[in-house]
């Protein structure tokens, strides 16, 4: 079967078929794309040989690929692999040679515990649940909540039907927009006024962003495991590939006290939607750091703000009048151990965007 | 008989899965991953669907 190992030497035709499939881009890939490919495949902190991204050749040509990064994770105390499949291409031409079956069955059949993606499309989810994979309503789910709703009317406009007149209406319309949407946040009676939060704010290093991991744990049963130097790994790889937005803000907030009551990570996407990677809170801190954080989001130029759905926020996030929706991405998962999927199930999991494939964009 | 995906365009990965589901909707038995990986061509698919309804 023409399934194998990612080698170091495919990187260049593997980044060409990237730029090519994936990004709908002419000619050979940029040396930046390949070198990012490199440090996410080859340079990650959790290497592991049992679970390797793939290639599908053709005639010796990579016609083929399907990106694993492993992960640790533990489940009720015990450590168990999981792999994250992402960065999926196939050429054109090698379709009807069945390569993405192919990359698929041989990458759940590596030796991970579990098998986890979770951005996949609808097309993607249809194939990977037909492959055995579940789809993962508990952790599908996002919340929005929309900080300027004239700036956002806007912009949905124009990604619904993108032409120069939606375009031109927007432009046209940005002053009146401004202005509605300072009055939507301020005005006392409307529903999307932000709050101003007493918190008090500073940067989010890895050793406290460790300490909030194990301290704010929930009492979940499945968590992902993480020490200084690969969470250090991780928020360089996302900061340097700004693969969802401009600027990684991290923020831990702590009461006046002293004591650390929450945190937040988001990409902020001045103009449009910023996408928060995790946020956790102490029970009794859920709305003011909430409200920190739209606050941020607002200053940061952020038309809207979104995250997954944890279980545990769903009422404060109601009342903080988001919105809910499953577009944005599905979580996928494959495992033979029927104790994982039913943790991630029930959403009896301490997972977030942090802990997939969705944080390892190559930002190309 | 011999026909294989690559003699037919639309018979990628997905038209693979669809015409499983069909073939599933159609004659109500079930195929596995290793039955769908088995289907290479058009001899196969019908030896794997006489095994099942032989059983």
């Amino acid at each position: 079967m023409p399934v194998r190992s990612l080698n170091p030497d495919d990187i260049p035709q593997v980044a060409d078929l990237y730029w090519q499939v994936m990004r709908q881009r002419g000619g050979a890939s940029p040396v930046a794309l390949q070198e990012r490919m490199h440090q996410l495949y080859f340079r990650n902190p959790w290497l592991e040989s049992s679970v390797r991204s793939l290639v599908f050749t053709d005639n010796s040509r990579v016609a083929g690929f399907l990106g694993v990064v492993p992960r640790r994770m533990c489940l009720a105390g015990k450590p168990i692999l999981s792999a994250l499949g992402g960065n999926f291409a196939v050429h054109p031409n090698a379709r009807t040679s069945l390569a993405g079956l192919h990359l698929l069955k041989t990458y759940m059949s590596a030796g991970q515990d579990l098998s986890l993606t979770d951005s996949a499309n609808d097309v993607s989810r249809d194939l990977l649940e037909r492959l055995g994979f579940t789809t993962i309503t508990a952790f599908s789910l996002r919340w929005v909540r929309v900080l300027r709703p004239a700036h956002f009317l806007t912009l949905a406009a124009s990604r619904v039907a993108p032409n120069p007149f939606t375009n031109f209406l927007s432009f046209l319309s940005r002053p009146v927009s401004a202005a509605a949407d300072h009055f939507a946040a301020r005005l006392s009676f409307s529903p999307l006024r932000l709050t101003e939060s007493r918190l008090q704010a500073e940067d989010l290093d890895v050793s406290t962003l460790l300490q909030c991991l194990t301290e704010f744990r929930d009492g979940h049963s499945l968590w992902p495991v993480y020490d200084t130097d690969s969470l250090t790994w991780l928020l360089r790889f996302m900061t340097e590939n700004r693969g969802h937005g401009e600027e990684l803000r991290k923020v831990t907030l702590r009461d006046a006290s002293r004591r650390i009551v929450g945190w937040y990570i988001y990409a902020s996407a001045p103009g449009g939607m910023a996408e928060v990677v995790q946020f956790g809170a102490a029970r009794h801190s859920v709305r003011e750091v909430l409200d920190h954080l739209f606050h941020d989001a607002w200053n940061h130029d952020a038309v809207a703000i979104r995250g997954v759905v944890g279980r545990q926020f769903m009422p404060q996030l109601s009342e903080k009048n988001c919105f809910f929706t499953c577009r944005g991405g599905w979580m996928l998962a494959h495992s033979s151990a029927p104790s994982v999927l039913e943790a991630l199930n029930s959403g009896d999991a301490s997972l977030s965007r942090l802990d997939g494939e969705w944080c390892l964009a190559l930002g190309i | 008989m011999d026909t294989v995906p690559t003699d037919i365009s639309q018979w990628d990965s997905m038209g693979h899965v669809t015409l499983a589901a069909s073939l599933e909707q159609q004659f109500g038995l079930t195929l596995d991953v290793d039955d769908l990986m088995a289907m290479e061509n058009v001899r196969e698919i019908y030896r794997i669907l006489q095994s099942k309804l032989e059983r």
